[in-house]
């Protein structure tokens, strides 16, 4: 149904400097597909929503609509508009018309529907997304997840062949951003064709039948979602969907500052919620950097936690090495041992930089 | 209630205002002038005269009547005008009397434009005519000497309604010289342009002009013949052709007749039953006031509508993508913000549309309308400028096209936050109408000066048209409320 190719964008800064936000975006999109796209912020998944129905037109590549080229110039975008139905993170409701209005404005005018029939379909709609009995009110006095269901029942009322959902629940309360992702389920659950920028992982993986996962202005990785989630491809992925935080370090040599890097780690510690850690991050690092690993320089040096699976890291890499700095050097045994009694796992691995030794506390 | 209240305070303030000092100024000859306050008219010959002195405290007028209001104050001692000024009917009601005239006396005439010899020689002829036969004498003696002039006695002069008008202006609003009487001018001057009109066969078209301005007036081609009591000076010479002269006048000065100011005390309800009946109902005076609001509305109404066609305009060049468009909305809301009005208005009338031969009333309308456009502009775009543009957004995404997203979705709403604003525009716009006078439409504000002209009165005209201008206000804001909500069905 859509097929894009080669799409990019790129937005010229009033200093004349270019940011590219799309570098090279291809996909297909076939009907009955609910699509998911997520990664990390300011990567272009919003803005490779908005091309897709020409609010924010791209600056190069094609996207091909039922076969037409909609980069066209002559192409009619109003008519394809009406096809591609979007709900917004903002709502966007028309605050000037009731709620029944809102939904049945743009079929009345623009499909030339009988306004009674209109009315009556707008009402079953409304039905369908829990609102009939607020048919009668004004936006304002609406709740933000009650705006986006209206939303949803406007976008509807169209009868489109696919709805864009541009991260339909960022800007609700968390107490309402159920009431919305029900309505979302509900429309999977009946074949509608959905693409969807989203936060919300647990529901991506629930609903669609597809996820792109977009990183630096393209389509990093694109699968089911067992694949995704459960089998990434691409460590960026896997960073992203584990939930990984990383803090990293270089110590070059000497004049490295050992007890701000500490402290650093206690406070990367408090904030993703592992107080309970802090005791045995201290201990580890002590360890291998004074002891263990005295004599190995430059040391590179990662603290990682993942929200997802609560697993929390500390890998030392010494770069340039190939084989284990405990075979190059007897490791002492106390210290190993402390080590040990701290952590789940000790993990050696060579890697193309250089050796790795990872610990899981 | 509470504007009602406001209401009273304005007229106890204008009673206040009323009581005047009561000592006679003590004038009897030129040798006590001095010291004095005294009024007269701005651009006249007494200005001319007066201004070097530095033993008096000059004030300038722009009319007869209002310096006369000044006198009856007590804000200056002494008026000095033209002896034949004031009627002995007129002395009666404006409360003044005359304190001595000059000795000197000053040929007065009617002016014509230079190029325009021919008229000013058939006036001539005229002018000998109306000698030899005597009616020169008896004009005079009619308007001059009678105890009063009663419209029911006015002479009457055979009018011709078809060919070319002849334009004859005037800056006289009193009797005897030249007046509004029952809506109709009369007065020695304008029975004389008139006998002048019915001598050449040609209907005679009255305008009324400020003093200061008349000669510009003349040589702009506004009107073909000017009188008003203009004596005949070298300086004036230069820019205009008099005709031969038709009297000779003394220049005099008046005070305050302290006397029969307070022998006319009244009970408070019958001097208001009073000034109600002078002011507006002997001769149809509320004729004049009504002509006047016909024009207040019409100027008003036709600069709302052109002001806000052309503000469409500019809001859509404000909002265009070209830097060009949008750098000359930027120019023109800078000319339009730093000139006043007024001065907008006189350049537009003695200047920039000074040949076009359009009439007063029309040269106000395009003033206005070009004031009103940039006022107006920037309240569309500061209306649309305010919805969101996620409303345009929505309205592109259900599928409707850019100009139907614009009229369909962010019209409406930009009306609502807009409305107010210009509500607001079009009454400062109705206020600033009052400004017209100067260049001789007779408005609402001009009428009641007219009316005060003829009965001395200040307050009940201006009280009239402070109430007049209080509910045209109130009726725009409630018709402008009506449209929109008529549009929104």
């Amino acid at each position: 149904m859509i097929t894009v190719n080669h799409l990019s964008k790129s937005f010229r800064n009033p200093d004349g400097s270019v940011i590219t936000v799309l570098k090279d975006v291809n996909c297909t999109i076939e009907p009955g597909e609910v699509i998911s796209i997520i990664g990390p912020s300011g990567t272009g998944k919003s803005t490779f929503l908005r091309a897709l129905n020409m609010l924010e037109p791209p600056t190069g590549g094609e996207i091909l609509f039922e076969g037409k080229n909609i980069l066209d110039k002559r192409y009619r975008l109003d008519l394809m508009r009406r096809k591609m139905g979007m709900v917004f993170q903002n709502f966007n409701l028309f605050e000037h018309m009731t709620v029944l209005d809102n939904v049945t404005y743009a079929p009345v005018r623009l499909l030339k529907a009988d306004p009674a029939k209109a009315r009556e379909e707008g009402l079953e709609l409304l039905r369908t997304v829990g609102l009939v009995e607020k048919a009668n009110v004004y936006p304002s006095q609406l709740s933000g997840g009650q705006k986006q269901r209206v939303a949803i029942a406007r976008a509807l009322a169209m009868k489109p062949e696919v709805i864009l959902f541009d991260e339909p629940t960022s800007a609700l309360d968390p107490t309402m951003v159920g009431e919305v992702l029900s309505v979302m389920r509900q429309l999977a659950r009946q074949k509608m064709t959905m693409i969807i920028v989203t936060h919300e992982m647990k529901f991506a993986r629930d609903v669609s039948t597809r996820i792109f996962f977009m990183n630096e202005g393209i389509i990093f990785e694109d699968g089911t979602p067992d694949q995704i989630f459960n089998h990434p491809i691409h460590s960026a992925t896997r960073a992203f969907v584990m939930r990984i935080n990383k803090l990293p370090f270089d110590m070059e040599d000497d004049g490295f500052d050992y007890p701000g890097m500490l402290s650093q780690m206690n406070q990367f510690c408090i904030k993703y919620s592992i107080p309970e850690k802090m005791k045995a991050v201290s201990y580890v690092t002590d360890e291998m950097v004074q002891v263990l690993l005295k004599n190995f320089r430059p040391l590179h040096i990662v603290l990682s936690h993942s929200d997802m699976t609560g697993e929390t890291a500390l890998a030392f890499m010494i770069k340039g090495l190939d084989k284990s700095p405990f075979e190059v050097e007897e490791p002492d045994p106390i210290s190993f041992s402390m080590i040990q009694g701290h952590s789940q796992e000790i993990i050696q691995e060579p890697t193309s930089l250089g050796f790795r030794v990872k610990v899981i506390l | 209630m509470t504007k009602l209240k406001y209401l009273l305070i304005l007229a106890v303030l204008a009673l206040s205002a009323c009581a005047g000092r009561q000592e006679e100024v003590a004038i009897h000859g030129e040798a006590d002038v001095a010291g004095h306050r005294i009024g007269t008219i701005a651009g006249s010959c007494y200005d001319i005269q007066l201004s070097p002195r530095k033993d008096i405290k000059l004030s300038l007028f722009s009319t007869v009547s209002d310096c006369a209001e000044a006198v009856k104050a007590g804000k200056v001692d002494a008026l000095l005008i033209d002896e034949v000024v004031f009627s002995k009917a007129s002395l009666k009601q404006t409360g003044l009397k005359k304190a001595f005239r000059q000795d000197e006396s000053f040929p007065t005439a009617f002016a014509f434009r230079k190029e325009d010899s021919a008229l000013a020689d058939s006036f001539n002829q005229f002018l000998h005519e109306l000698k030899e036969s005597g009616t020169l004498d008896q004009m005079m003696e009619y308007w001059f000497e009678s105890e009063e002039l009663r419209p029911e006695d006015f002479p009457q002069v055979e009018e011709y309604t078809t060919g070319e008008p002849l334009r004859y202006a005037n800056c006289e609003t009193i009797a005897p010289i030249a007046f509004l009487a029952g809506g109709k001018w009369n007065g020695f001057e304008i029975e004389l342009a008139r006998r002048f009109a019915a001598f050449l066969k040609r209907p005679l078209q009255i305008d009324l002009f400020e003093f200061s301005s008349m000669i510009v007036g003349l040589q702009l081609g506004k009107t073909d013949m000017i009188g008003g009591s203009i004596f005949i000076t070298e300086e004036r010479q230069q820019q205009v052709t008099f005709g031969d002269p038709y009297y000779n006048v003394h220049p005099a000065y008046f005070i305050k007749d302290v006397q029969a100011v307070r022998a006319k005390k009244e009970p408070l309800h019958v001097s208001v039953v009073n000034a109600v009946r002078q002011n507006f109902i002997v001769e149809n005076r509320w004729r004049m006031i009504t002509d006047g609001l016909a024009t207040t509305l019409l100027i008003t109404f036709w600069s709302i509508i052109l002001g806000s066609l052309l503000g469409i305009l500019l809001c859509m060049m404000a909002l265009s993508r070209r830097k060009g468009l949008r750098s000359f909305v930027g120019l023109y809301d800078g000319f339009m913000h730093g000139i006043p009005m007024l001065v907008l208005l006189l350049i537009m009338f003695y200047v920039v549309l000074a040949r076009t031969g359009w009439d007063a009333r029309t040269i106000a309308i395009v003033a206005f309308a070009l004031n009103f456009a940039s006022a107006a502009g920037g309240v569309f775009k500061t209306s649309v400028e305010s919805v969101p543009h996620g409303q345009t957004e929505a309205g592109l995404a259900l599928g409707f096209t850019k100009m139907r997203t614009f009229l369909n979705i962010v019209l409406p709403q930009a009306v609502r936050k807009g409305l107010p604003l210009y509500k607001s525009e079009c009454i400062s716009l109705l206020k600033g109408t009052s400004i017209v006078g100067y260049i001789a439409v007779i408005d609402v504000t001009r009428a009641s000066d007219l009316v005060r002209s003829r009965t001395f009165d200040a307050f009940m005209p201006l009280l009239a048209v402070t109430i007049i201008y209080f509910v045209l206000a109130w009726l725009i804001g409630l018709l402008l409320n009506f449209i929109t909500l008529k549009a929104r069905r």
